[in-house]
Parts: structure tokens; sequence; C-alpha cells
């Protein structure tokens, strides 16, 4: 076999490895998707029903069809957008100005407080239940969408995210920026965020799927039916006390997980055409 | 007043002071308020003994005698049912240990192989992060159904080990909280695939295209560049990891209940936490709980920073 | 640490420690901004009394106008949408026969009892909600109830069933009043009885066993579905076979184990299982005993309803469940209902129950007690609990009533045969005890431990969790 054939049957091995290592990792991943999918189209008579059954006979919509006939349900989709929306804005915006401060400025402090902020992180949330209660209470934002995103505006995964990635970031840019007289904040504007793209989409993602999905959070701070969230919604109308109706409630997650899946697509592209930073050019 | 202050910003050091304080500011006053004081709050009721709805009573150092006495019981062998903390400590310490690292490597495997442009790689990104799009309750309750007795996970496992024998998951006090590492494995690799991908972008691709032309492969690229450049990355998925999987609580909840499951092998502390809060009603001790459970978390993200995390700056 | 920093942290601390001198013990209940009220300003001048408040608290999005009232927040978990539509009729209703009287309802759909004492930590707990009968004894102590009998006349307590009464009744007060209530009893698969030869229901435990043999072996169903551990299942066995009631106070109160029918019908019913079940499989015959998960049902209203076992012991939550699920599988064809068996000293059942509670430090008892006379009374309990279909009326005199569901009316009029209903309590700290009993139970089940090993290990739970 000459050199040059050998490198191309070594390469094909290669893709071939790759295929199946991706193949059956999707399959694995996706599984409990496809069940999903199809039980919401089926009676819980039958979805419960054990050997499982793949193939739902009778089919029936009857699962969306008591999700969209929910009064409250468009309501709760608005709901869930606003929360989501201004969290995701929140987000953006002050974790990247703190990451960035963290990662490539300094003053005084900046470890010491970058820590504390990170500590917050580690204390379980019912300990911190009552005293959030009582700031919620006292500010006149309960039962509130606003008052509750601004619990979790600036959270600190984000800005922990942001300082980690301006902090991989190679320095000659930031360097050649200061010798050319810039200032720190203009080198944020033009400089660190153009190439926080990547980073920005992933804290986008991310906060976007925690507060859609967020259950704890609205079930303690929103009371009226009429200003819940998705999950809180979806468990006021189809948890009873002693039982659940699951069908529905598959159906409501599947639906309530389609926009996270349509913005991770389209922030995908996004993700990817990210500017490839060359070494040493201004 | 003024003019003391613009000259002390003509100085660049000092505009980099002000710059970042600046930046900065909005973040941390907003989580002093919502993190902060509850953070204290939690301090200072870790001192008292409280119901909430009569006045609290100081009682010094008593709630952490009582939750050392319960790991002395644990450590020398006491049942699950009379040292609860030990359990929870214990199982999430294992759990931690399983779950953080292979969740990291998975997800680091998984983006880069997301990361190469071949045919359908939209369709297998998208598969790996669709776990991370669903609330974890919904997961643990699919899940559930999957690692019964006659489940599907048993089916395919029995497939491809020969001689394996089903396992009753869920009910099985040895593999409970394997199951549930499993599920927590499932949800998260994908959720961390993004920041990788994200951190991917950042590395030149001359680096990549030098290292070809000398004649590594892709394993050796993978791990002679791609793994040393995303440095900063990992340290943040394995610090959030960590954070996240020390307290870890729905899953356990949704797949153990809340006493743990069968000789509370699913206990965790965040289990524990919470059954001090509201069933055994006692703030107090579940706030002084919670500060054993912080110091372990600083602890082992702190050494790991120390360690593995000196900035590639 | 610079100087900053400690500054920051200093100042906090002030700020917390102040702010938790105001709360434990000093709350009161905020009341939440108006919403704007059809009423005009005359009618509420002229009926309005010394107890109104003027609010003039404004809501960010939303415009608000002055009003004269007293506002009352009630808060409970949800059994979906048409309740809340049940609610909001019930809530109109009263605010038009006391327009002086405004009444905000909320819902906390999980986690409802630990929300509400967060609340009474934060001092803003709702002025009435629900309390489960589990829950009660925690929040009567602590006095976090306003006893009901200080507010309502004889006349009224005594529409009520006394049994339901009793457990949140102290030192001759009582505390609250049951909203509804559900009880065990038997259901049974009519078509599989026939399948397997049996003509009528079991009357004892031991016709309960034998019938679900014979079910097994007839028709290749298991006879019966039951929890594995369920404490709370367990009981009527005991005290319909003589053992008394339990209550767990004081850790000597364990004694209750020692007690010799507590320990034989505890062998027996720990067996059902064991010999139910796994000596079954192991003889390679159909088991007569069953756990839902067992038939891959979730619990055992859905083993019920997928016709996967002949018979359950469950509540009046099975009714709707089945109805709304299963309504292809008909009551009175297909299934039907029984009394619970007979023990050697007759038939005994639980009985589950919730109460509205009014908060004891609340500003307006007194409006408070009206909206809960109104829903607890029997138009409320009219629309909410016996056209609703989901629970037995909590009050006496609806038993021939033309809008109850012919399947509750049959489980209420098996009343009479028993000789006690056991209301879901074992003492202040029934949560507790019952999860630590079920998991003993449900280990010695499983044949991890012997009965008499799970016996110590649930005596010892009572003696640690009332100990100290």
């Amino acid at each position: 076999m000459t050199p040059k054939e050998r490198e191309k049957l070594i390469r094909r091995i290669w893709i071939v490895i790759t295929y199946v290592v991706l193949i059956t990792f999707a399959f694995v991943y996706l599984m409990p998707f496809i069940r999903s999918l199809v039980a919401s189209f089926m009676t819980w008579a039958q979805a419960s029903r054990y050997p499982p059954e793949w193939i739902p006979n009778p089919f029936t919509l009857e699962n969306y069809q008591k999700l969209f006939r929910l009064e409250l349900f468009p309501r709760w989709i608005r709901n869930t957008a606003l929360y989501a929306g201004l969290i995701v804005t929140g987000n953006v915006i002050f974790a990247s100005m703190a990451g960035y401060a963290f990662a490539r400025l300094k003053f005084p402090g900046r470890d010491a407080i970058f820590s504390a902020l990170l500590s917050l992180l580690m204390i379980p949330m019912f300990v911190t239940l009552v005293p959030n209660y009582i700031i919620i209470y006292k500010l006149g934002l309960i039962d509130n969408i606003f008052g509750l995103s601004l619990l979790g505006l600036t959270n600190v995964s984000s800005i922990f995210l942001m300082r980690q990635y301006f902090m991989s970031l190679s320095n000659e840019i930031f360097e050649a920026a200061r010798l050319d007289g810039c200032g720190p904040i203009k080198a944020f504007f033009y400089i660190a965020l153009p190439l926080a793209r990547p980073a920005l989409g992933a804290v986008a993602v991310y906060q976007f799927l925690g507060s859609w999905n967020a259950f704890i959070g609205p079930l303690i701070f929103l009371r009226s039916p009429e200003n819940f969230t998705l999950p809180v919604g979806l468990s006021f109308a189809f948890q009873r006390s002693m039982w659940t109706e699951y069908t529905p409630i598959i159906a409501g997650s599947l639906v309530a997980s389609a926009p996270t899946i349509i913005l991770f697509i389209v922030l995908n592209k996004y993700l990817i055409r990210g500017i490839v930073i060359t070494g040493g050019k201004g | 007043m003024f003019s003391k202050f613009s000259s002390f910003y003509e100085k660049a050091k000092n505009k980099e002071i002000v710059a970042g304080l600046s930046l900065i500011s909005v973040a941390v006053i907003l989580n002093l308020i919502f993190g902060y004081f509850a953070m204290i709050f939690a301090f200072y009721l870790s001192f008292f003994k409280w119901d909430y709805i009569g006045q609290m009573q100081f009682v010094g150092l008593k709630n952490f005698e009582i939750a050392i006495r319960d790991l002395i019981r644990g450590f020398h062998g006491a049942p699950y049912l009379l040292s609860p903390f030990y359990t929870g400590l214990k199982n999430i310490l294992i759990y931690t240990a399983i779950v953080v690292p292979i969740q990291t490597f998975l997800a680091i495997v998984l983006a880069a192989f997301a990361n190469q442009k071949i045919r359908g790689q939209q369709f297998f990104k998208v598969s790996y992060f669709l776990p991370a799009t669903t609330s974890s309750v919904i997961v643990a309750l699919i899940f559930i159904w999957l690692f019964m007795k006659n489940g599907f996970i048993n089916y395919a496992l029995a497939h491809v080990i020969p001689g394996f024998q089903p396992i009753d998951w869920i009910n099985d006090r040895n593999y409970l909280l394997l199951a549930i590492a499993m599920v927590a494995i499932w949800g998260t690799s994908g959720h961390f695939m993004v920041s990788f991908l994200a951190a991917m972008q950042a590395i030149p691709r001359e680096i990549y295209e030098a290292a070809m032309l000398d004649g590594a492969g892709p394993i050796r690229r993978f791990f002679f560049i791609t793994i040393p450049m995303l440095r900063p990355m990992i340290v943040y998925v394995v610090v959030m990891g960590l954070i996240g999987a020390l307290q870890m609580f729905d899953l356990a909840w949704v797949m153990a209940g809340a006493n743990g499951g069968p000789g509370g092998a699913g206990y965790t502390v965040a289990l524990d936490i919470y059954n001090e809060a509201f069933t055994r009603i006692r703030p107090g001790v579940a706030a002084a709980k919670s500060w054993f459970l912080f110091a372990i978390i600083f602890t082992t993200t702190y050494l790991f920073q120390k360690k593995y995390g000196r900035a590639m700056r | 640490m610079k100087k900053a920093y400690s500054l920051i942290l200093v100042s906090v601390l002030l700020i917390a420690v102040v702010a938790a001198g105001c709360i434990g013990g000093g709350g009161e209940t905020t009341s939440p901004t108006p919403t704007t009220v059809t009423t005009t300003k005359v009618e509420t001048q002229t009926t309005v009394k010394t107890e109104t408040k003027i609010q003039t608290e404004t809501k960010i999005q939303t415009e608000t106008k002055v009003q004269e009232k007293v506002f009352i927040r009630f808060a409970g978990w949800s059994a979906g949408e048409t309740e809340m539509k049940n609610y909001q009729k019930i809530i109109n209703e009263f605010e038009q026969k006391y327009p002086n009287i405004g009444v905000k309802y909320e819902v906390i759909p999980q986690m409802f009892h630990e929300n509400i004492l967060a609340s009474f930590g934060a001092g803003v707990a709702p002025d009435v909600f629900y309390v489960d009968s589990s829950w009660a004894p925690i929040f009567i102590d602590k006095g976090a109830l306003y006893p009901v009998s200080d507010l309502a006349d004889k006349s009224f307590i005594d529409q009520f069933y006394p049994f339901l009464l009793k457990p949140f009744m102290k030192n001759g007060k009582l505390y609250g009043l049951p909203k509804d209530w559900s009880m065990l009893a038997l259901f049974y698969n009519k078509k599989l009885f026939e399948q397997a030869g049996l003509t009528r229901p079991p009357q004892t435990w031991e016709e309960l066993e034998e019938y679900a043999r014979i079910i097994a072996d007839k028709t290749g169903k298991p006879g019966l579905a039951i929890y594995l551990g369920g404490f709370n299942r367990y009981v009527p066995v005991a005290v319909s076979n003589g053992a008394p009631k339990p209550w767990f106070e004081k850790p000597e109160d364990a004694s209750w184990f020692d007690n010799p029918v507590v320990k034989e019908t505890l062998a027996w019913y720990i067996n059902l299982y064991k010999k139910g079940k796994i000596e079954r499989e192991q003889q390679g015959k159909t088991p007569y005993v069953v756990q839902p998960s067992d038939v891959g049902a979730g619990w055992l209203g859905d083993a019920f309803g997928q016709q996967q076992v002949a018979m359950v012991i469950s509540g009046n939550w099975m009714i709707p469940f089945l109805a709304d699920q299963f309504p292809d599988f008909k009551y009175g064809e297909d299934w039907d209902i029984a009394p619970v068996p007979a023990g050697k000293e007759g038939r005994v059942t639980m009985a589950y129950t919730v109460i509205l509670g009014i908060n004891a430090k609340s500003e307006h008892p007194k409006e408070a007690w009206k909206f809960v006379k109104y829903v607890v009374g029997p138009e409320g309990q009219k629309e909410l609990v016996v056209k609703a279909g989901h629970t037995l009326p909590s009050i006496k005199g609806f038993e021939n009533d033309p809008d109850m569901w012919p399947q509750h009316k049959k489980t209420l009029s098996f009343l009479p045969e028993y000789k006690e209903l056991i209301v879901f309590l074992w003492g202040p700290k029934s949560g507790v005890l019952e999860g630590k009993f079920s998991d003993a139970m449900a280990s010695a089940m499983r044949g991890e431990i012997t009965v008499d090993e799970a016996i110590e290990v649930m005596k010892q739970v009572v003696q640690e969790e009332l100990g100290s």
C-alpha cells in the first residue's frame, strides 16, 4: 500500500469511528425524547402500558388540546417569554461587563470580590428562602414577574463564564489597544465585546434555558395563576395532590422545550461563526 | 472635589480602577441584595432555634453540635436512619466523584466531535443539547420508567454485556446512586458542551494548521492543543459541575423520594438540609449544615482552581 | 482584607441583624395592592365599619384606585383550572354578599406547607390557608392558627362530622374546619371477579388475601396491589383487629409496637408482599400481591385503571381519576366499591382531610372567618366539593344530594358500617414518622430485613424523633 493510500484509509477509518460514536451518543441522548414525543400523542392508558408501545393507538391530540384549552396557557407563555427576555438581556449586559472587568482589569479587591460572588452559589436555596421572601415582600415585588427577574438578573454563573472566556483571549490585541491609548471602557466596547460573541451566545442560551424552565423561583414568588410561568402553570393545571396527569405534562414540556431548541439552532450558527482570532494582528 | 477626581482619573492605572469598579457595580449590588443578605441571614440563623412562627432562640453552637454528632455516629457505622447527615454527605461525595469527571470529559469530547466539518453536524449538536432543555423533574420521571426492572436500560445492557442480570435500579441500594448519576450525566454533558463549543471558537486556527503540517494526528492535536487552550473553560465547567453536583436535590427528590430511597442510598446532603428546614422544622440546624456543605464546596473549588486554573494571562 | 470590603460586610451584617429582629413573632400580614373594584365609593362607605384601612400602595405595572376595603389573602394548592374557576365563582358571590371584603386567591402548586412556613418566617403568611391533617399539629402547637371555636357558634360546628374535628382540637378549642375529606375503600374489578368465579367482595382481611390468590390462579392477573411501605394503609389492619390507634407524642409511645396485635398484623401485612409476590414468583406462579411498579403502573389508581390488578384499597381521589383517565372502565359495570375489610373487632378506615386555617396573626380575623364560613358552609361545599366530585363533603346532610357522584355516594353509605374512622395523623411529627415507618416496612417487604428488625427500627425512629 502506498503511503498516500494508507493515509486515505486511516482517514476513512477515522471518519467511520467518528460517525459511530456520534450516532450512538445521539441515540442515547435522544431516546427519552422520542419516547416523550410518542407518548404525548397517546392516552395515559396506553402510554403507561408495559411493555412500552411505540405507536400511538389511538393517535390522539387530546393532550395538546387539553393544553390549549387551558384559558391561561397563552398567558403563561407570555409571562415566561417576558421573564426569559428580562433575564437573558440582564445577564448578557451585566455579566459581560463584570466578566470583562474581573478578567482584564486590575482594581483593588478584584479577586476577593469575585471569590465572594462565586461563594454565593454554594449555599443551598432552602436556607436562603426566608430572607429572600422578606426582601421581596418588603419591596412589594411579590407575585410580579419584574420582581422575580431581579433575583436572577446578574447570575454569578454568567459572570464566571464571561470571565473565563475573556481570560482565554490572547493578550496581544489588548496590549496593542492599550499602547494605542485606548481606555479600558473603549476596549470593552470595541474589542472585547465583538470577540465575545460565542460566549455571549452561550450565556444567552444558558440563561434562557434556566429561566424558561425555572420552577422553584416562580413557584415561590408568584402567586396568582395568571402570573405563573409555564412550568408552574403546567404543575398547577395537571398535578393534583394525590395524582398527576402525566401525558398533558409531557406534551406541555415538549411545547415548552420547543423555543429553547429553536433558539439553540439559531444561535448555534452564531456560535460557530464567531470571529476567529489571529494572534498578533490588531 | 470634581477636579480632584478628574486628576485622579487621568492616570491610566486609576482609569482602570474606576472602569473596573463601575463595570462590576450593577452586578455586585444586585447580588449583594439578593444573595448576600440571604447568606448572612443564614449565618445568623445557624446560631438560633426557630420554628418560623415564634421568636428565635439563641442556642450558640448547639446546631453545629447536632451536625457533628451525626457525622461521628455515621463514621462509627450507625445506620442511615440515625445519621442522615453523614449518609447524605457520603453519598453526595461519591456521586460528585462519578459525575463531574465524566460529564466534563464527555462535554469536551462531544464538543470536539461536533466541531468537525462533517455532514449532519447540526443534527448531532442539537441532539446532544436536547436533554439540557428539559426540566430535570420531567427527565427524572422518564428515567424512573426507563430504569425499571424490565425497562429499556436493562434491555439494552443485556444485549451489550454477556450474562447481564437485570437490575432493579431504583429499588436496589447498590445501584440507585449510580442510576441518578447516569441521569445527571445524560442531562448536563450536553449543557456544558455548549461552553466548550464556544471556547473552541476562540482557538486560533493557525495553531492547528501548524500542528498538522508538523504531522500531528487528530488525537495528538486534541490532547496537546485543544485541551490546554481550553483550560479556563475547563475550570468553569469543573467548578460549576462541583457546585451543582454537591448541591444536587431535584433528581434525588424525584427518583429516591424525600427519604432517599432504599436504605437511604439516594439520600443527599441537599435532601437532608431540606428535611431539616421543613420536615423537622429546624431551620437553624439546616443553616448550620449548609455551612458544612459550603465549606466543602468552597474548599474543593478553591483547590481545583489553585492547582489547575492558573490563568493564561 | 481591603478596608472597603470589610466595611461593606459590616454594614450588610448590621442590616441583616436589624431585619432579623423584625421577623419571628412580630410579623403582620401585609395587605396586597388593591385591585380596581366595581363597587361605587358611596356604597362602601355606608357598609364600612371601623375595621377598614385605606390602601394606597401602588404596583409597578397596573393602575390602581384607592378603595376603602378590607383585603384578605387566601392560599391553597391546586386541583386544576376548573377548581380555580369554581373558587372564583364562590369568591365573587362572597364579595357581593360582603362588599367591604375583598379576597385574593393565591395558589402554590407544590411544596405548599413549606412555603407557608417560610412566609410565616418572613411575617407575610396569608390570612386563610389550607392545612393538611398531617401538618396541623405543627401549626396548632406553634400557635399559628386562630381558634375557630372563638369565632363560630356551636350550631355551625355541629354540622361537621365529629371524627373529622377531633385532630384539630387542642385544650378544648377548635383550630380549623375541614373543607372536605376522603376515606379509604376497597375498589374491585367486577370483570376479573366474575372470571375467577367470585360473586361478592371480600369481607375480612383473610378473605382479601384468599381472594387475591384465587384471582391470580384463575385469571393470571394479581389480585391485590399495595404500596411497598405505606404505613397509613396498614393502620386499619391493626386497629380493626384490636390494636389501639397509633399516637406518638413522647418517646415512650414507641411501646405501641410492642402490642401483640400490632406485631401479628404487621407481620401479616408485610408477608402479603413477601408471600404474595416474592415466594410466588420463586414457585413460578403469578404473584397475587404486587406493588404498582411491578405491573408498570405509577400508583394504585393506575394499576387499577389499567386493569392490571383486581383490587386496591385507595381513597375517593381514585374516583375522578378513573372517570377522567380511564373513561371506558365504567363504574357499576366494570368495577365497584366495597367497604374496607373487617378485622376481628370490626371495620376501620382512614380519613384524609384538609382544613381551612385562619392565621393567628391575621389583621382581619373576623373577615377571614366570614370567608371561611362561606367556603366550608353548605353553599361553598355544594359548589366546590359535591359538584366537583373530587372529595367528600365534610358537612353532614349531603348523603342523598342529587349532585353527588354515585361513586362518592356509595362510599358515604358505608359510614355506618365502620366502627372507627381514623384521621391521618399520628402526632406532632406525623410526616416524618410516616415516611420512616414506610421505609422500614418497604425494606422488610423486599426481604432486606426481617419483620422483627423492622419493628425495632420503627421503635428507634419514634424514640429518636420524639426524644430530642
